[in-house]
């Protein structure tokens, strides 16, 4: 936008704000004279467009963990995407498949990747029963292209193509999702993140690693094959990217790099606060534009609500498996059941001696919470995954849901996930020693460290599902209840 | 019939043995051995008179206590043991009686009389007389009272076979019910079992004292209910032991019978006319009718002949003896025995209404039993097939469920109580099903099954008022 450009030039040469970087974004709000109000909250005036932006060159393109981007060929200077809306099979989780509609054989739509100025011509094909539209969340287009199905146009029916065109005149994070009975389309899958990069990024923009993250949240009841989008308020499935652990992909960087975290949230109702560990980062950007580098405030949690973007920016510089998830509790849960009586607290074995002989299969279960029951690898029903989780180097994980790790690590060959961390000797938390209590003066039960708590092994090792803290290099009996002991999942290498 | 052999006056001998030859014996066990020959054809059980055959029930009933009774080992108990039948059996000794009364050569009549004269001397009478037209009905008679012997034996026959189908239903109904409190005490243990989870909870604070009451009071009930069914298997087991005709330490008799899925279909529809066929009901009532045609000839030819006596008279007087033949003649002139032969037509039309009321109570009861016997096999196929299945589907599913937190334990309870429900539901189905088949093999082993709907006279069919030994 030269016009911007000079106004910008006007206001440092008038001694404006020190702050503003000569080489500031074009899409930076001109600030007129009294600084309360821009010149523009749509993008200003319409524009010629620039030369389509180049992978590499013009942007670093952005990293969709569990996704794809979505290609794009030039047509006399104009970049052409085929958006194909249409049932997928889609797997949320190992041993968790639904049949959800997406864009282009994926759930949810690939991300759609441009630089500021580029003019983009999106044809949308429509291969469901139902009709559809395309709505750019966020950007700044003619009004008739802003895919309100009833009002800016006619909805796509079913195997018809329709064609969006605009020139980019911002840039951010954003979205796009269906604007024709959403409840029903969004809840299925039909969504996708659109990332505009700037035309000339400030030094500060540049990042070693760039991620999207779009968060959703589903109802699969257990057993089922298909969300059912007329739930409001006991969403079971929770998920970035439409995957929920230990189906997420890590996000992997190296010690020391610049990283960006794009999230956007099109859940039916809820907002996630994401939270990260390890890390503090500055929120440097909303759906609505960059903030100001003063302005961007400090989190270890983002609050992103629903209909909306934030992009998260930090150095990567601790190494380990951090968290990134959100932090209502039930959201890092998988589709367990709320409706069922509270056990914590009660004594099972009158129970069990009364109802095993009458169901065999039967045990009490979160008298404890969760634990027992996520690892005792109970038959479910099928298709579901209600207890959520996995095993980690440690024990089991018992997380799931909108969770996922930043792996950071020293030394990386390329960015596959990298395996569990092993930190430093010492820098482990373990068992007190009694040498160590005695030392510090706490009055706590010894528990001497014995063979049991050997690290596991990389490859086969057995464990209690009852007793977790029980690992064996062969199978054999809990030496603690008696029951076999059940092989554990060898850890992750990536999927 | 020992007392039919005394010796006679050898006068008469020849004549006399004659007459025996003509008539005929009543041997020992006339009709008894027929009652036997029937029972076993019919329906494939032995049956004693204890009177006539010596009473081995106490031997034979210790042994079938030994063992386990089974549906059969109960049937052959009850034919040993009931002293109901016993009781029965004489109304084929009362025919024979009948017979024996009916096949009676008539006493002579002696007769003697002294005169004493004014002037010295008496005159002596002497006369010996003989019925003779008695004599001359003695075939008629004999023929009559056979019919009726034979109407008898088919009657205790059928006796027997009624005891059969009681004994049967009997032990149906006690093997439901026992199972049927098996399946009680299963739901009771199972709403034992949600109580003990609800304490648990309200003891760690967790549901309120309307949850804790409120699943207390199912397991309160189910007890109710177990009760019941336990009351209700004592009674069937009384009845039970009514029939077998135990009581005291003979009473602690044991069962592992259960009762069986339902048998191979049998084909139905040639039922109505086999039943017709092979009926006893209508065989009774036929030779019935026979008895009382050959009682109308009877009545007939007593008539017109009502008493002819001969014999001889002799005298003494003063001059000697004189003697010559006698005879004596009722002459039919006012009465020809118009109201015996009236009776005995009655009793004929009686029969032959009968026997085509009969009939047609035969014919329905054979097409509702078709009927019943069919839908109860279906059910019964039903349930097992395609009801217990999806219990049992239901139970695995709930149980999944419950595993993924999806249900709780009181409804992975209520799923086990649901499926006891219908497997109780299976063995009633059962029950009926046998009982209808044990009434369809009594049909078509020639008896209508008493007690049933299509019964309308209470199957005590029209007994013959007047005997044939009745004297005129």
């Amino acid at each position: 936008m030269v016009t911007r450009r000079d106004a910008l030039l006007t206001t440092a040469a008038a001694g404006g704000a020190a702050f503003l970087n000569p080489k500031a974004t074009q899409a930076q709000p001109a600030i007129s004279g009294d600084r309360a109000w821009e010149t523009s909250y749509s993008g200003g005036k319409a524009a010629p467009s620039l030369p389509p932006g180049q992978p590499g060159k013009d942007y670093q393109p952005v990293v969709t963990p569990n996704g794809a981007a979505l290609p794009w060929k030039l047509v006399d200077g104009v970049k052409v995407f085929h958006l194909v809306a249409e049932e997928v099979e889609h797997e949320l989780a190992p041993g968790l498949k639904a049949s959800c509609w997406g864009y282009n054989g994926r759930v949810h739509g690939p991300t759609i990747e441009a630089v500021e100025g580029d003019r983009i011509r999106i044809y949308v094909t429509n291969k469901l029963d139902a009709p559809t539209s395309v709505h750019w969340h966020g950007l700044f287009v003619p009004n008739g292209m802003d895919g309100v199905s009833g009002l800016t146009q006619r909805p796509i029916g079913k195997g018809e193509t329709f064609r969006y065109e605009f020139t980019l005149r911002q840039h951010g994070t954003f979205m796009y999702h269906p604007h024709h009975d959403e409840m029903t389309q969004m809840a299925l899958g039909l969504m996708g993140m659109l990332v505009v990069h700037p035309r000339r990024p400030p030094a500060d923009y540049r990042v070693d690693r760039d991620f999207v993250i779009l968060l959703s949240e589903w109802r699969i009841v257990p057993g089922t094959h298909r969300p059912d989008p007329n739930e409001m308020t006991d969403f079971n499935v929770l998920t970035m990217n439409a995957k929920a652990f230990p189906g997420t992909d890590a996000l992997v960087v190296k010690t020391g790099e610049r990283v960006r975290i794009r999230l956007g949230n099109l859940s039916a109702m809820d907002h996630h606060p994401i939270h990260l560990h390890g890390h503090y980062f500055k929120v440097a950007a909303t759906d609505g534009g960059r903030i100001p580098v003063g302005a961007r405030w400090p989190e270890t949690t983002v609050l992103v609500s629903a209909g909306t973007t934030r992009d998260i920016e930090f150095i990567a510089d601790a190494p380990g498996d951090w968290p990134l998830h959100c932090h209502m509790t039930h959201h890092a849960m998988n589709q367990m059941g709320h409706g069922i009586p509270n056990m914590i607290g009660v004594k099972p074995e009158t129970i069990d001696k009364r109802v095993q002989p009458l169901l065999p299969a039967y045990m009490t279960m979160g008298q404890n919470g969760m634990t027992e029951m996520a690892e005792m690898g109970m038959p479910m029903p099928k298709n579901s995954i209600p207890m959520g989780g996995a095993a980690g180097p440690r024990g089991y994980i018992l997380m799931g849901g909108m969770f996922t790790l930043l792996k950071v690590r020293d030394a990386l060959t390329s960015y596959a996930d990298p395996g569990w961390f092993e930190g430093p000797v010492g820098e482990l938390a373990e068992l007190a020693s009694p040498a160590e209590l005695r030392r510090d003066g706490i009055d706590a039960p010894a528990v001497a460290q014995g063979s049991e708590h050997a690290s596991p092994a990389a490859g086969g090792s057995y464990t209690c599902p009852m007793h977790p803290e029980i690992v064996r290099p062969a199978p054999g009996k809990c030496p603690i209840c008696g029951m076999t002991l059940v092989k554990r999942e060898t850890p992750r290498a990536g999927h | 019939m020992r007392g039919f052999r005394k010796p006679r006056a050898q006068r008469a001998a020849t004549l006399l043995g004659a007459l025996v030859m003509l008539s005929g014996c009543v041997s020992e066990d006339a009709g008894y051995q027929d009652v036997r020959k029937v029972v076993a054809s019919r329906t494939g059980h032995e049956v004693r008179w204890q009177h006539v055959d010596g009473d081995e029930s106490a031997r034979g009933v210790r042994e079938l206590l030994a063992q386990p009774l089974t549906t059969e080992s109960a049937v052959k108990l009850a034919l040993l043991n009931n002293a109901d039948l016993q009781a029965g059996f004489e109304e084929l000794g009362i025919a024979r009686a009948d017979l024996m009364s009916a096949l009676r050569l008539p006493n002579p009549v002696a007769e003697g009389s002294v005169r004493f004269h004014k002037n010295d001397g008496t005159t002596l009478d002497l006369s010996v007389t003989e019925d003779l037209s008695q004599l001359l009905f003695l075939p008629l008679r004999n023929s009559a009272a056979r019919a009726e012997l034979e109407a008898a034996t088919l009657s205790v026959a059928t006796r027997a076979m009624d005891l059969v189908l009681d004994v049967r239903t009997a032990f149906y109904a006690y093997l439901a019910d026992q199972q049927a409190l098996d399946f009680r005490r299963t739901v009771l243990q199972a709403l034992e079992a949600s109580a003990e989870v609800a304490t648990a909870l309200h003891d760690a604070g967790n549901v309120t004292d309307l949850n804790f009451e409120s699943e207390q009071v199912l397991e309160q009930e189910a007890r109710v209910s177990f009760a019941s069914a336990k009351a209700a298997l004592a009674t069937s087991r009384e009845r039970l032991n009514a029939l077998l005709g135990l009581w005291g330490d003979g009473a602690n008799w044991r069962t592992e019978a259960r009762l069986d899925a339902p048998a191979e279909d049998v084909p139905l529809a040639s039922l109505e006319a086999k039943a017709v066929e092979r009926s006893l009901d209508l065989d009774i009532i036929r030779k019935r009718f026979v008895a009382a045609a050959r009682r109308a000839n009877l009545a007939r030819a007593e008539g017109w002949l009502p008493e002819l006596k001969g014999g001889v008279m002799a005298e003494r007087e003063s001059d000697g003896w004189s003697y010559g033949p006698l005879a004596e003649l009722q002459v039919p002139l006012f009465y020809q025995g118009q109201g015996e032969v009236a009776r005995a037509r009655a009793e004929m039309r009686r029969e032959r209404q009968l026997l085509g009321a009969r009939e047609v109570q035969i014919r329905a009861a054979a097409r509702a039993t078709a009927t019943k016997l069919s839908a109860a096999r279906d059910r019964a196929l039903f349930i097992k097939n395609v009801l217990l299945p999806s219990r049992e589907r239901i139970l695995n599913a709930t149980q999944l469920q419950f595993n993924g937190m999806g249900v709780s334990v009181f409804q992975l309870l209520m799923a086990k109580r649901d499926q006891v429900e219908t497997a109780k539901n299976y063995v009633e189905a059962l029950r009926d099903y046998w009982t209808a088949y044990a009434e369809f093999q009594q049909l078509q082993s020639g008896r209508l099954p008493r007690g049933s709907v299509f019964d309308v006279n209470g199957l005590e069919l029209g007994s013959p008022s007047r005997r044939v030994s009745d004297g005129h």
